[in-house]
């Protein structure tokens, strides 16, 4: 049974603004931050009094006259966002980036894995103030525009978002303004004293065809509470790796020699980003020419074993193609923060990593003898003594 | 009016001065002025909101002693102190801690001050050894050192320091001003971390305490162990009846006991 959808929404107001801001001198004249002759964006009091981003500067400036103008620096937004990003893969498995200051979350299960929705809301809000020092407010709905609205409305109060439970109930006292609908579609709406969502989704679908347009069924499906866009996950991202023969080989050990080497650099780079591996491919170049191209499903990282079976599996499906290979390449596709299951794995392969750096330091500091772990010698041993041992910290 | 040249001090001249003239919205501003200035010269973490939030806890293992601490456990970010004499039950509570801490996947340090750790009841509660981490040092003072790296690093979830012996504190006073120093040092960082500190607190007699350390002071959790009978079958001993008293507690309400019945040897 497929499960009711649970989006999130993340919103951040003013974002380029509020970057600034966490930094520079408080000022009480307006903010507004430019890129070239447009505005990038602007402090919420500049766009009070109208300014908008993209607008030209001189225009923004005959609307705020008093503000205090700041040269952009878009690479250091772009740092700000993808650290944010980062953030939010540690607690969701789709993370679905708008422009800066807007990202939609997969909230499905995310209410049993951090006790309720609310907590789950409350873990990142906090995560992104501590990284970042940027308050973000998110709403919690059942498609992308209820979770978009819930999150611009939430108050901007620390600890505040808004769950809707019924997207359709929570849409129906809001002004159609939100929807986007073209000038002309609300000035008839107005016209015909439809003033709220509402009011706009009772509306039969063939009514709002023959008035208004088919382009705006989808708007009135979204009011409606039928928002049935779904979330697109950022792009897997793929690690590979290749090696060349100076002479064309064909035995299946140097082969899978070859390829293991390949593979457990591969898999320590892998390891330190706490990443996870979906599907492995395998590419050989052959001694005719051809190329050939195998690949397999992984479930979770491998250990050197599987990663063994695996190329072994792979290379005995090359047998009896080629007389010999010339080049070997493997890639390591849908890299993508674990599924929401293994979110506490994920954290805990970065804990573990920043434990070992602080163990290596201690041992440096101190002696390797003071670090130590506990082996097991024999656990069913009579004495009490033979059963475990304490031997220096493997590091 | 510009705001952001004056120094804290300025600004709040400026409002005691214009305290009944400025209207709400302007008082308003004055403290975010005030604020950002605050954080500009002091930092980011230099200052708060209040939130109100449910405090993160490690469950002690012992559903009892969860509900008589009123928040579900002993407190993340933290300093909680077990206090006991002999086998009161002290060390029965940090192996449950431990494997709770493993439990919900956070990483542990168990800094053995006086190489006595027992690995045996260690793996009988649960713990898994492979991953646990033994701070072996030579002395009290360079286990405070050693600790205090390790929480400086901010990479583990609890650690616990078996155990400090009341009378080894009062004979030194040299170690005893290390402590105090280093709680001092360590009470803000395990803040940061939300890292569960446990201290083992051994003392000489039941209900006694050394007057005149720091460690009560620095201590949110505070909970003395004492043995109340032995647990018997045909003959032999496999347990004791322990009683925890919560004596401090700041996050939720002290003062409860409850009895906790602790096996001896599986």
């Amino acid at each position: 049974m497929r499960h009711p959808p649970r989006i999130a929404c993340l919103y951040i107001p003013h974002f380029v603004a509020e970057v600034e801001l966490r930094q520079s001198v408080p000022n009480d004249r307006p903010l507004l931050i430019t890129d070239g002759p447009r505005v990038l964006g602007g402090c919420e009091r500049a766009a009070e009094m109208g300014v908008t981003p993209g607008d030209l500067l001189r225009q923004a400036l005959a609307r705020c006259p008093q503000a205090r103008v700041i040269q952009g620096d878009r690479a250091h937004y772009q740092r700000v966002w993808q650290q944010i990003v980062e953030t939010l893969g540690m607690h969701s498995p789709v993370i679905e980036e708008g422009p800066w200051g807007l990202a939609y979350l997969e909230a499905h299960g995310m209410g049993a894995l951090y006790g309720s929705e609310a907590d789950w809301c409350r873990a990142i809000r906090k995560e992104i103030l501590r990284e970042t020092s940027l308050s973000a407010r998110l709403g919690v709905a059942g498609s992308k525009f209820a979770s978009m609205i819930a999150a611009q409305t939430s108050p901007p109060d620390p600890g505040r978002r808004i769950i809707v439970e019924e997207d359709h109930a929570f849409l129906a006292p809001l002004p159609t303004n939100w929807l986007p609908l073209s000038v002309e579609t609300r000035r008839r709406l107005r016209l015909l004293g439809l003033h709220t969502i509402g009011q706009f989704a009772k509306l039969p679908a063939n009514t709002v065809a023959e008035q208004f347009g088919p382009v705006n069924l989808e708007f009135h499906r979204w009011a409606r509470g039928k928002d049935e866009r779904p979330l697109r996950g950022r792009k897997c991202e793929v690690l590979e790796a290749h090696a060349e023969f100076e002479v064309a080989e064909a035995r299946e050990g140097a082969l899978l020699e070859a390829l293991l080497a390949m593979g457990h650099s591969a898999l320590q780079e892998l390891q330190q980003g706490g990443l996870a591996i979906r599907r492995l491919e395998l590419e050989a170049r052959l001694v005719e020419g051809e190329t050939l191209q195998r690949s397999a499903w992984i479930g979770a990282t491998p250990g050197d074993e599987t990663l063994r079976l695996i190329f072994r599996n792979l290379l005995h499906t090359l047998q009896g193609e080629s007389a010999g290979v010339v080049a070997l390449g493997i890639k390591f596709v849908g890299l993508e923060p674990p599924s929401g299951k293994q979110l506490s794995l994920f954290a805990q392969a970065e804990d573990r990593t920043r434990l070992e750096e602080a163990l290596r330091r201690l041992a440096r500091k101190h002696s390797a003898e003071c670090v130590a772990q506990p082996c097991e010698l024999r656990p069913e041993a009579p004495l009490v003594a033979e059963r475990y041992a304490l031997q220096a910290y493997r590091l | 009016m510009t705001y952001s040249l004056l120094t804290i001090e300025q600004m709040f001249y400026i409002m005691s001065l214009r305290e009944d003239a400025m209207s709400t919205k302007s008082r308003k501003q004055l403290l975010e002025y005030t604020i950002s200035a605050i954080q500009k010269r002091w930092g980011h973490q230099a200052i708060h909101t209040a939130v109100e939030e449910a405090p993160l806890v490690l469950s002690t293992g012992f559903p009892a002693l969860d509900r008589a601490l009123g928040t579900g456990g002993l407190p993340r970010g933290r300093l909680s102190e077990l206090i006991g004499c002999g086998t009161a039950g002290q060390g029965t509570l940090a192996i449950q801690a431990i494997a709770q801490a493993q439990r919900v996947g956070q990483q542990v340090a168990y800094v053995d001050v006086e190489h006595t750790i027992d690995l045996d009841a260690l793996a009988r509660a649960g713990v898994r050894l492979e991953t646990l981490v033994v701070l072996r040092p030579l002395s009290l003072s360079h286990a405070l050192e050693m600790t205090g790296d390790l929480v400086a690093a901010g990479a583990v979830g609890t650690i616990i320091l078996d155990h400090l012996h009341d009378l080894a504190l009062l004979t030194q006073s040299e170690a005893a001003q290390g402590l105090d120093r280093a709680l001092r040092e360590w009470t803000p960082q395990l803040g940061r971390s939300l890292c569960t500190m446990i201290i083992l607190t051994e003392t000489a007699s039941p209900g006694l305490y050394p007057s005149g350390l720091a460690l009560p002071y620095f201590a949110s959790v505070r909970l003395e162990c004492e043995r109340q009978n032995w647990l018997r079958h045909r003959g032999r001993i496999t347990g004791f009846i322990a009683r925890v008293r919560v004596l401090k507690n700041k996050l939720g309400p002290s003062g409860q006991e409850v009895l906790l019945k602790i096996r001896i040897g599986g």
